[in-house]
């Protein structure tokens, strides 16, 4: 079975950094200066996602707060609203106030954003491994408070993810739903566009794909096989990114799966950002004995 | 007057010759320096009108899990997580049996001793939250871990009143994660109650915050052995003064509860958002006030921020405090 390795969502920053965007909270660092030092971070985490021979790995997002925030900020009516537990960590996140869905403002450039560090969105890698990441519209929806006058948020917010997507030039996505979701046929417009990999959260009923017209490129979830007729790849959230075990033995774990898969995408199940980042760099290297 | 009491919740800002030096102070330093940062609070918080000064800002505790942790042996510390935006803490993992190695709070709680006064209310991180940002590496289940951190904040309780004396201790069980898991409302009731068990002098606070859904922690209140329960609710409200109060909803569920138990039961209010700088007014504090009293006697209602106010400056802290004992006595005066 050939394994291709994906790592996604907000990699922890390094003690450098938390410290200079704390300067930068204090106003002792200026926008333009924090920007500065996160552009050079990410460059450093590439370097490592190199040495870590990954196949794939999404921006690390060093200046998102949270996984909607710097998108909340750049949409026209959309805001920030009380800081909320994300699912059930110890970790928070501000809950998008969404009044309406209007234009989406400049993303590619520096900008200052109020409660977030600067822009742009993403600090972008030319390699191929290199994915952009979005939160899932469903996710969005469902820990957004969202106004009741809006007529269908999920197709609206899917027309300023394409918009993002022709901005980067982009040919291939990965998408986190971190809540559980009951119907992936939003992102049919999308998979038109792009190689779509889809991470899911709990069961995956076929009835929430059966409605897609088209195939994503990956669906990674918990169980490949009931995602496996409506993707290309199947994947599978095996790297514990809530836990500092670090773990050796992942061949083993696999092997099961080695008779009824030709190719395997094999992932972090949650954003590395809830390990130390010391934790993380190893976890990372465990793709490695992952994917011989 | 017994009513409608100011109180803080634990954790304010720390002064600038403290934070920049607290992991680098010696040993016979750091009660001195700590010490000068508490008076200093204490001072604040009374200027400010408090009634109740908690244990003066908690400048002896860097954060509220890192602490006790470190104090503790089975538990190995990896490195800062995130908790959000840019605030992180030192997230532990359980790789064997856990015991104190020594006591969490016992330096502070002498210290304040000596200040001859007594208004204090000494917050204590509960064995259901320490078990939750951990990292559980060791024991079999989450329920087993949480209560063999029950038995620890026990130890340290009994620790702490053979020091206060004979006079009525406040103390205050800090649970930012009890409602986090919906299916272990019965792990969070059992070890709290086995945190307090058997020690009598005692007035036994709770605080919960950021819930996404109170009525877990309302279902278990009368079997929980807590007397006055400290809640946030003014991070759910709107800033505009005005007789919809939506942030305040979970008030009448509370008066609910209480009202089906026959102990006395307490709520303390949380009126100030910790996480805004914008200091509300004492007409908005006051609305919120007033709205809670249409649910709650006024001897059932103490005032607080929502939560510990260290991620406000020394000086939006100060103003928060003050406009919420401006707010009391303009409450107080319709009354």
């Amino acid at each position: 079975m050939d394994l291709v390795s994906v790592v996604f969502g907000i990699y922890p920053k390094s003690d450098e950094l938390r410290r200079a965007i704390g300067k930068w909270e204090k106003g002792v660092l200026k926008g333009k200066e924090i920007a500065e030092k996160i552009e050079e971070e990410s460059r450093l985490f590439y370097d490592l996602t190199k040495s870590a021979q990954l196949d794939y790995f999404t921006d690390p997002l060093f200046n998102w707060y949270d996984i909607f925030r710097p998108l909340v900020l750049s949409v026209d009516g959309m805001r920030l609203g009380p800081l909320t537990r994300y699912k059930e960590t110890n970790t928070f996140y501000r809950m998008p106030i969404i009044d309406k869905i209007g234009k989406l403002g400049e993303i590619m450039e520096f900008r200052d954003l109020s409660e977030n560090p600067p822009l742009p969105l993403y600090h972008m890698n030319d390699s191929d491994s290199y994915l952009p990441f979005l939160p899932g519209i469903n996710s969005l929806i469902k820990m957004s408070n969202v106004s009741r006058d809006l007529e269908n948020p999920a197709e609206m917010i899917k027309e300023i993810y394409l918009e993002i997507l022709r901005k980067l030039k982009a040919n291939r996505v990965l998408i986190y739903e971190p809540m559980e979701t009951e119907n992936f046929s939003i992102y049919d417009d999308i998979i038109q566009n792009v190689k779509l990999f889809l991470v899911t959260t709990g069961k995956v009923n076929s009835s929430a794909l059966s409605a897609n017209r088209n195939r994503f490129y990956s669906i990674i979830s918990d169980d490949p096989y009931s995602v496996s007729k409506y993707c290309e790849i199947p994947g599978l959230k095996t790297v514990n990114a809530m836990n500092t075990k670090i773990e050796d033995d992942l061949l083993e774990r696999l092997k099961g799966y080695s008779n009824d898969f030709d190719r395997m995408i094999i992932s972090n199940n949650e954003s590395f950002d809830f390990l130390p980042r010391r934790v993380a760099d190893k976890k990372i290297l465990t793709f490695r004995g992952g994917v011989s | 007057m017994n009513m409608l009491i100011t109180q803080e919740i634990g954790s304010f800002r720390k002064p600038a010759y403290l934070s920049s030096r607290f992991r680098t102070l010696r040993a016979d330093e750091f009660i001195d320096v700590a010490g000068r940062a508490t008076l200093e609070t204490l001072e604040l918080f009374e200027e400010s009108g408090l009634m109740n000064l908690g244990v003066g800002g908690e400048m002896f505790r860097w954060e509220m899990y890192e602490h006790p942790v470190s104090r503790i042996d089975g538990i190995k510390i990896h490195g800062p997580v995130r908790s959000f935006d840019n605030r992180y803490y030192n997230k532990g993992s359980v790789v064997s049996d856990i015991s104190r190695k020594s006591s969490f709070h016992r330096e502070e709680v002498e210290f304040l001793k000596k200040t001859k006064k007594s208004n204090f209310k000494i917050p204590i991180t509960g064995p259901y939250t320490l078990m939750d940002w951990s990292f559980n590496e060791h024991y079999r289940t989450r329920e087993d871990l949480a209560y063999a951190f029950a038995g620890l904040v026990n130890e340290e309780i009994r620790e702490l009143k053979s020091i206060w004396g004979d006079e009525v201790m406040q103390v205050q069980i800090d649970e930012p994660a009890a409602t986090t898991h919906p299916s272990e409302m019965e792990i969070v009731k059992e070890s709290i109650n086995e945190s307090v068990k058997g020690i009598s002098g005692i007035e036994k606070h709770l605080h919960v915050c950021y819930s996404k859904d109170y009525d877990l922690l309302f279902d278990i209140v009368p079997s929980l052995d807590i007397d006055v329960y400290n809640l946030e609710f003014a991070n759910r409200d709107d800033l505009n003064p005005g007789n919809e109060r939506k942030g305040y909803e979970d008030v009448r569920k509370f008066s609910i509860v209480s009202n089906s138990i026959s102990r006395k039961i307490e709520l303390g209010l949380g009126v100030t958002d910790v996480h805004i700088d914008v200091i509300e007014s004492p007409d908005l504090i006051a609305d919120r006030i007033n709205y809670a009293l249409k649910f709650l006697e006024p001897t059932r209602i103490r005032i607080n921020p929502d939560c510990g106010l260290r991620t406000r400056s020394r000086e939006v802290g100060f103003g928060k405090l003050k406009n919420m004992a401006e707010a009391r006595e303009k409450v107080l005066a319709s009354i």
